[in-house]
C-alpha cells in the first residue's frame, strides 16, 4: 500500500525532532544522573554519536529503497516470512513504548501538579487527543508539529536561559566520579532512550517526498543534532543547578523552572515548561501510534488504513494503566529493559538491513566478480 | 457508531468526570511560614502561620485588612501527619506553595536529625525549593507569634529580614531548601544556616544573629557562629554580598569608628599539600566605598593606602579568628573539603575519612586586598 | 437570453393580446403601470408602456416621446409621420437613440425587464418591444462603513446597489484584467450575483474550484452574499469563518490584488472575499496606512488580544481552582481577599459573568436607538458594581470578564470575534474539569481542528501550518512596504505586468 501523502523535507526534519526529543525532555537527564552521576552529559554525548550512526543507516536504507518502509525493506531483502516476524517484533516494541509515553504524561501530572486525579483521566484524554490527531493523517500532523516543535523548543530554551543565575559550573566537576563504568551505563541507557529510537523512523521515511533526498538527508541530520544539543544542554544545566543532588531530582527541567526567581516578575514559571513537556510527549505518542498503525496495516495488508486506529489506541490505553505497578517498576522497565530492546531489536534490525542492502548492491554491481567497467 | 453519537458520549464522559483536584480558593489555607520544634512525647510540633483572608468588597476597603494571620500548632510523629491534623482543625486544607520560611528550633536541631522533617518539604510538590530555612534560638513557634512590623505576615517579614541582612549587613546567607538538598549530598555535608534571635527589648522582633552550622551527615546542629564572626565566615565562602566594616579609631571605646562599605567581595582558597598536611592560602579581594569618616583622612594617596591597609588588617584578623573558631570545633562549613573533592579528587580520596582532623590541623595564611572606589559625596575628610 | 424562445412566449404583433398577457402575469400588482399611448395620424396608432412605479422614477418616463423623436427629431404633437413599420424597421435594426434600449421578443423578457426597472414599450403592429432603462432607484449614500472604521484611510463603503459597488471597484483597479462575471440566482429573487477577480493574480485552480462550487446556486433564493458563502464553504459546522466580509472598497481592492475572488450581490452591501486564511483575520487595511513600527506593535497587540479573548476566563478558572501555586504571592492574597464570601465556585462565577456579558452585548445590538444608552448604563451597573456588592462575583472576576470583552472587541473581523466567543466556552469547561492540562488538551484539539480545515481547497492555517517564514513578514510583523512590494506574497502579480497600487493588504 503506497503512501499517498508526501511530507516536505523540512516538515520531515521537524517530525524527527518531535520524534526524538518527545518525551525524553521530561525525563532526561534524571535516569542518567542516577546511573552516571556528573558524567551524565558525557554519556549523553556518547549515545548521541551512536544515534547518528543509526540515523545514517536509516538514511542509507531510504536511499537504496526509496519510498519503502522498514517492513517493505525486510520483505525485499529478507523475504516475506522474516519480514512478518520483524513486523511482529516492531508491533510488540510499540505496544510497550506508546503506553509508556502516555503513562509518563499521567505520571508527570499526578506527581507534580494534580495529585489526586486518577491516572485514567490523564491517560484517556491524552489518548483521545492522540488518536484524533493520527486519524487526521500524516500531512496534518506534519503541519501541526512544526509549530508545536517551535513552541516546545522556545519554551525549553527560555527556561534554560532564565535559569542562568542559578548555574554553578563547579558542580560539573569531578568529571568522572566513578570511573568509566557509570559512564558506559549511562551511555547504554541513553542509546536506548531516546537516541536509539530513531531506528523506528524508517517506518516514516516513505512519506518523504522522493524528489528532495539530498536536502532531506541534510535536514534530518540537522534536526537530530538539534535534538542532541537540546538534550545535552538540559543535562549540563541540570548538573550545574543541582550538583550532586541531580540524581535525586525527578523531571530536571521542571525543577529548574521551579527555582527561577528573577525579581518579582519571573517566578513560578513551571507552567511554561509543563506545557513544553506535555507537547513533546503528545507529539511522540502521535508518531508512535502512526507507526504502529502503519506496521499493523502492512503486516495484515489491510486496505483501510484508519480502521485499526481506535482499537489500537484503546488497547494501549488499557496497557498504560496496567503495565506499571509502581514507580520502581516503571524505572526498571523503561531504563533497563527498554534500552536493551531498542538496541537488540530496532537498531539491530536497521543495521542488518543496511548491511544487507549494501551487500546486495555490491553483488549487483559485480555479478561475476568483475567490475562493470571491465571490457 | 456514527460520529454524532460518539461526540455526544465523549462530551458526557468529559462532564461526568469528577473533579478530584479541584479546590476553590476558599477551601484552602495558605501557609506563609512554618516552624518545627520538639513536642511532647518525642512528637514533632508543627506551627503553621496561615493567611487570614479579609473580606473586602469593592469600594469599601478604606480601613484595610485588619485580620491577623493565624498560628496553629499541632503535634504528630511526622510532619505530614501534623499538617493533616492542622487541616482538620482549621477546616481548610493547607496549601504550602506560598510558604516563604521554615523555622527550626535550636533545641530540636541539636537533638534530632532535621533531615527527617525536611524530607516532607522537599518531596511534596507544593513547597517550593526556594523556601528559606532558618534555625531559631529558643522555641521556633514564638517567632511566628510576633507581630510583623511592616509586612502582612511573619513569613514575608522573616524572608525580607534574611534578604536584607544578607545583602546589606553581610551577616547572613540565604539558604533555600534546594540548597540544603544539594549540600546534603556534597562531599562535606555541613551547611551554615541563618540563626534567628529575638530582640531583648520591645518591640520584640526577630533579627539574624549569626550562623547555625548543621552537619547533614547526622542532621544535627553542631555549633552557632556568633554574629561578629559571621561576616568573615561568609567572606571565606565567597558568599559575602555586602556589608559594613567598622574600623575603631583608637583603643578606647569612645574614640569613634570609621566605616567602610563593602560593595564587592571575592575570595579564593587555594589548598597546598605540604608533607602530609594541608596549607590554605586565603586570598580576599574587597572593593568598596567610605561609609563614615570620623578620625581618618583619605585625601592623599598615602592616606588612602593607610586606610585600606587598616581595613585589610581588620579583615585578616577577622578571618584568622573565624578559622580558629571553626578549626577548634572541627567544622568545615567553608566548602573547602568540597573544593578539594572537585578540583583535587585524588587527594580528596586519601583524606576523606579523617577530614575534620585534617581541617583542624590545617595552617592558614590570609592575604586581603582592599580597593577604595569612592569617598561618597564629600571628599576624604570628616564633616 | 434563450436561443429559441417557445412560441407561446413570444410577443405577438397584436398589442392588445400582448397587453392582456402582461396584465395576466402582473395581476394583483398594483404598482405595475400599464400606460396606453396613441400617436400617428389621428392618434390612430397605439402603444403601451409597462413599468413598475415603485422602482422607476416617474419623471423619467418620457420614453415614448423619445422613441418617436428618434425617428423625427423635431416633430411635435401627434407624430403624424410615424408608423409602426417605421418604428419596427428603425429600432429592429438598432437605430440610434438618445437612451440605450434593448430589443425584446418574449413575454418572459418583458416581465424580467419590468421587474428590473426598465420601461417596456410595446407597439401595436410590431412583434418586438423596446425596453429602456430609466433612472435609478435611490439607494443609500456612500458613507463610511459602520462596522469597519479606521483612523487613516478612505471612508468609502459599499452600498446595496450593485452597479455602484462595481463602479467603485473599477475605479480602484483600472485594468482590463479585472474580470467580472455575473449569474442570476433565484427563481423568486432573480438577483444578480457577480464574482470579480484579477485575471493574472488569481490562482486558476482555485477559480475553477470556486466555479464548481457555485454550480446549482441558480436555484437558490439567495437574499444576501452570506447565502453564497454558506453555499460554497468547505466546512459548515465549524465556528471559524472560511471567507471574509468587508464593506470597505480599499480592502476589497487589496484582496483582489492578493488573488482573492470577490462576490457581490444585488441588494447586499457586504462583499464576500474568498478564500480567507486564518492569518488574514489579524490584519486590517489600516495596517498598511500607518508606519511600520506602529503596525507591527498593533499586530502583536491583536495576537495578544486574540489569546486573551479566548482563554483569559479559562486561565483564571484553571489557576484559581487547580493551580493556586502559579499566582504570585501578593496577587494571590489580593485574590483571596476578594473571593472570600462568594457563594459560587470559580467556574460558575465565571460562567454567570460571561453569560451576562454576552446577553448585554447581544442586547446592545438589537436595541432600538432610544433605549440604547439606558441599557448600557444598566448593564454596567448590573454587571459591575451590583454583582460585586451583592457578592455574586468577585472584583477579580469582573476585571477578567471586562478584559476579555475588550480584547474580543479589538479583533477587527466580526466573524472571527464570534468564533472566539463560541470557542471560549468549551475552553472554560475544559479548564473547569482538568485545569491547565484540560486546557492544553482542548487547545490541542482546537489546533487539530483548525489544521484540518480547508477553504476553497487550501489549508486554512496556511502560513502558520505549514509554516512559511516568508509569510511571517506579514503575519507576525508588518514588514516595510518596500519589502512587501518587492516580492509580494502573490507572485503571480509581478509576472503579469507592472503592479499598480496597493500592497498585499487583505
Amino acid at each position: 500500500m503506497k503512501p499517498r501523502e508526501t511530507v516536505t523535507s523540512s516538515q520531515m526534519a521537524f517530525l524527527a525532532i518531535a520524534f526524538s526529543i518527545g518525551s525524553s525532555i521530561v525525563y532526561i537527564p534524571s535516569p542518567l544522573e542516577q546511573a552516571a552521576g556528573n558524567a551524565a552529559w558525557l554519556s549523553l554525548a556518547a549515545s548521541f554519536g551512536f544515534g547518528l550512526l543509526v540515523l545514517s543507516c536509516v538514511l542509507y536504507l531510504n536511499r537504496t529503497h526509496p519510498g519503502q518502509s522498514m517492513v517493505e525493506c525486510c520483505r525485499s531483502l529478507l523475504g516475506p516470512a522474516p519480514a512478518a516476524v520483524a513486523a511482529v517484533f516492531l508491533i510488540a516494541m510499540l505496544f510497550f513504548a506508546l503506553p509508556a509515553i502516555v503513562a509518563g504524561i499521567g505520571d508527570f501530572q499526578t506527581s507534580i501538579v494534580m495529585k489526586e486525579t486518577p491516572d485514567y483521566v490523564f491517560n484517556s484524554f491524552s489518548f483521545l487527543a492522540v488518536v484524533l490527531t493520527v486519524r487526521a493523517g500524516i500531512l496534518v500532523m506534519a503541519r501541526m508539529f512544526l509549530l508545536l516543535v517551535v513552541v516546545m523548543l522556545l519554551f525549553s530554551f527560555t527556561v534554560i536561559l532564565l535559569a542562568l543565575p542559578l548555574y554553578r559550573p563547579e558542580y560539573l566537576l569531578p568529571l568522572l566520579p566513578g570511573g568509566m563504568k557509570p559512564l558506559l551505563h549511562g551511555t547504554f541507557i541513553a542509546s536506548g532512550f531516546p537516541f536509539g529510537e530513531i531506528a523506528l523512523f524508517t517506518m516514516l521515511m516513505p512519506y518523504a517526498a522522493n524528489s528532495e533526498s539530498a536536502k532531506l538527508n541534510r535536514r534530518l541530520y540537522a534536526a537530530y543534532s538539534a535534538t542532541g544539543v537540546t538534550l545535552l544542554l538540559s543535562a549540563v544545566c541540570s548538573t550545574m543547578t543541582f550538583g550532586p543532588a541531580a540524581g535525586e531530582v525527578q523531571f530536571a527541567l521542571f525543577r529548574i523552572s521551579y527555582e527561577i526567581q528573577i525579581g518579582e516578575l519571573f517566578q513560578r514559571m513551571e507552567a511554561i515548561i509543563g506545557i513544553a513537556l506535555i507537547l513533546g510527549s503528545y507529539m511522540k505518542a502521535c508518531l508512535f501510534l502512526f507507526i504502529l498503525n502503519r506496521t499493523a496495516v502492512e503486516l495484515l495488508r489491510l486496505r483501510d488504513d484508519k480502521a485499526l486506529l481506535f482499537p489500537l489506541s484503546f488497547v494501549c490505553l488499557l496497557l498504560s494503566l496496567t503495565m506499571f505497578r509502581n514507580p520502581a517498576d516503571f524505572n526498571h522497565q523503561v531504563y533497563v529493559i527498554w534500552p536493551f530492546i531498542v538496541l537488540s531489536t530496532g537498531c539491530t534490525l536497521v543495521f542488518l538491513l543496511s548491511a544487507l542492502a549494501w551487500l546486495s548492491r555490491r553483488t549487483r554491481s559485480f555479478p561475476n566478480g568483475r567490475s562493470e567497467n571491465a571490457p | 457508531m456514527n460520529r454524532r453519537a460518539a461526540a455526544a458520549l465523549l462530551a458526557v464522559a468529559g462532564v461526568l468526570s469528577g473533579c478530584w483536584d479541584q479546590r476553590e480558593l476558599n477551601e484552602l489555607a495558605f501557609v506563609q511560614a512554618a516552624a518545627i520544634e520538639e513536642g511532647e512525647g518525642g512528637n514533632i510540633r508543627l506551627t503553621a502561620h496561615v493567611y487570614h483572608p479579609g473580606e473586602t468588597s469593592g469600594s469599601e476597603s478604606g480601613g484595610g485588612r485588619n485580620k491577623e494571620p493565624i498560628n496553629i500548632a499541632t503535634e504528630n510523629a511526622t510532619v505530614f501527619g501534623a499538617s493533616r491534623d492542622t487541616s482538620v482543625e482549621l477546616g481548610r486544607i493547607l496549601q504550602w506553595s506560598h510558604m516563604r520560611v521554615l523555622l527550626i528550633g535550636e533545641g530540636f536541631a541539636r537533638t534530632h536529625d532535621i533531615r527527617n522533617v525536611l524530607d516532607f518539604f522537599s518531596r511534596d510538590h507544593e513547597p517550593r525549593g526556594t523556601i528559606a530555612i532558618m534555625v531559631t534560638k529558643g522555641s521556633a513557634g514564638d517567632y511566628l507569634r510576633l507581630h510583623p512590623m511592616i509586612e502582612s505576615s511573619m513569613g514575608r517579614e522573616l524572608s525580607k529580614i534574611e534578604n536584607q541582612t544578607h545583602r546589606y549587613a553581610g551577616k547572613s546567607t540565604m539558604v533555600t531548601l534546594t540548597g540544603v538538598e544539594i549540600a546534603a549530598r556534597e562531599a562535606v555535608k555541613t551547611v551554615a544556616l541563618p540563626y534567628v534571635v529575638m530582640r531583648a527589648e520591645k518591640p520584640r522582633s526577630p533579627q539574624i544573629g549569626g550562623l547555625a552550622v548543621v552537619d547533614f551527615g547526622t542532621g544535627k546542629l553542631r555549633q552557632v557562629i556568633p554574629p561578629e564572626h559571621a561576616p568573615f565566615v561568609l567572606m571565606i565562602k565567597n558568599r559575602y554580598a555586602g556589608g559594613i566594616l567598622n574600623l575603631p579609631c583608637g583603643r578606647n571605646a569612645g574614640a569613634g569608628n570609621d566605616s567602610f562599605d563593602v560593595g564587592k567581595s571575592r575570595a579564593r582558597v587555594k589548598p597546598r599539600f605540604v608533607r602530609g598536611g594541608l596549607k590554605l592560602d586565603v586570598r580576599v579581594d574587597l572593593e568598596g566605598s567610605i561609609g563614615e569618616l570620623v578620625c581618618s583622612k583619605v585625601i592623599t594617596v598615602s592616606q588612602t593606602d593607610a586606610f585600606t591597609r587598616n581595613v585589610e588588617r581588620k579583615v585578616e584578623t577577622g578571618i584568622q579568628d573565624a578559622f580558629e573558631l571553626l578549626q577548634r570545633n572541627r567544622t568545615d562549613c567553608l566548602d573547602i573539603g568540597n573544593g578539594l573533592s572537585r578540583f583535587h579528587p585524588g587527594q580528596w580520596k586519601k583524606w576523606r575519612s579523617d577530614w575534620p582532623d585534617r581541617f583542624a590541623r590545617a595552617s592558614v595564611s590570609v592575604h586581603v586586598n582592599v580597593r577604595l572606589r569612592n569617598t561618597g559625596l564629600t571628599a576624604g575628610k570628616k564633616l | 437570453m434563450t436561443p429559441q424562445a417557445p412560441e407561446a412566449d413570444r410577443l405577438s404583433a397584436d398589442m392588445h393580446a400582448n397587453r392582456r398577457r402582461i396584465e395576466h402575469v402582473f395581476s394583483e400588482c398594483f404598482d405595475i403601470q400599464i400606460q396606453p399611448w396613441h400617436y400617428g395620424p389621428d392618434l390612430g396608432h397605439a402603444a403601451v408602456s409597462v413599468y413598475c412605479r415603485s422602482i422607476v422614477n416617474e419623471k423619467d418616463v418620457h420614453t415614448v416621446k423619445q422613441t418617436l423623436q428618434s425617428l423625427v427629431p423635431h416633430e411635435l404633437g401627434q407624430a403624424e409621420s410615424i408608423s409602426p413599420e417605421q418604428i419596427g424597421r428603425y429600432f429592429g435594426q438598432r437605430g440610434v437613440s438618445p437612451q440605450p434600449y434593448r430589443l425584446i421578443s418574449t413575454i418572459g423578457e418583458a416581465q424580467n425587464d419590468v421587474l428590473e426597472g426598465y420601461v417596456v414599450l410595446i407597439f401595436d403592429g410590431w412583434d418586438q418591444a423596446i425596453s429602456y432603462l430609466v433612472g435609478k432607484f435611490p439607494k443609500r449614500q456612500v458613507t463610511e462603513p459602520v462596522n469597519e472604521p479606521v483612523v487613516h484611510g478612505p471612508r468609502e463603503g459599499t452600498i446595496e446597489d450593485l452597479d455602484t459597488n462595481l463602479g467603485m471597484l473599477r475605479q480602484r483597479l483600472k485594468t482590463p484584467r479585472l474580470k467580472m462575471e455575473s449569474l442570476t440566482v433565484g427563481d423568486n429573487v432573480s438577483s444578480k450575483v457577480v464574482y470579480v477577480y484579477l485575471a493574472h493574480a488569481v490562482d486558476l485552480d482555485m477559480l475553477a474550484e470556486f466555479r464548481r462550487r457555485l454550480a446549482g446556486i441558480e436555484r437558490c433564493d439567495a437574499v444576501s452574499t452570506s447565502y453564497v458563502e454558506q453555499w460554497i464553504e468547505d466546512h459548515t459546522w465549524t465556528p471559524f469563518p472560511q471567507h471574509r466580509y468587508t464593506e470597505r472598497t480599499d480592502t476589497a481592492a487589496a484582496a483582489l490584488l492578493d488573488g482573492k475572488i470577490l462576490v457581490l450581490m444585488e441588494n447586499s452591501p457586504t462583499v464576500l472575499i474568498c478564500p480567507a486564511l486564518f492569518v488574514e483575520f489579524f490584519g486590517t487595511s489600516e495596517d498598511y496606512y500607518v508606519r511600520t513600527s506602529f503596525a507591527t506593535l498593533v499586530r502583536w497587540l491583536r495576537i495578544l488580544a486574540y489569546f486573551m479573548a479566548a482563554s483569559l476566563p479559562s486561565l483564571y478558572i484553571a489557576i484559581s481552582t487547580f493551580h493556586p501555586e502559579l499566582f504570585p504571592t501578593v496577587l494571590l492574597l489580593a485574590v483571596l481577599d476578594s473571593r472570600e464570601g462568594i457563594p459560587f465556585p470559580a467556574f460558575f462565577e465565571a460562567m454567570i459573568m460571561e453569560i451576562s456579558f454576552e446577553l448585554l452585548r447581544e442586547a446592545g445590538i438589537r436595541l432600538p436607538r432610544p433605549v440604547g444608552p439606558a441599557v448600557s448604563i444598566v448593564g454596567a451597573l448590573v454587571i459591575g458594581q451590583a454583582a460585586i456588592s451583592a457578592k455574586i462575583a468577585s472584583p477579580i472576576m469582573v476585571i477578567v470578564v471586562a478584559l476579555t470583552g475588550i480584547a474580543s472587541f479589538s479583533i477587527p473581523h466580526y466573524d472571527m470575534g464570534i468564533a472566539l466567543r463560541i470557542v471560549r466556552f468549551p475552553l472554560m469547561v475544559s479548564a473547569g474539569i482538568l485545569g491547565l492540562f484540560g486546557m492544553m488538551i482542548a487547545y490541542l484539539l482546537l489546533f487539530l481542528h483548525l489544521t484540518c480545515l480547508h477553504t476553497l481547497g487550501r489549508p486554512y492555517l496556511s502560513g502558520l501550518a505549514p509554516l512559511k517564514l516568508r509569510d511571517m513578514r506579514d503575519i507576525l510583523i508588518r514588514a516595510p512596504l518596500r519589502t512587501l512590494m518587492r516580492s509580494p506574497r502573490n507572485r503571480r502579480l509581478n509576472g503579469g505586468g507592472p503592479a499598480r497600487e496597493g500592497a498585499g493588504s487583505r
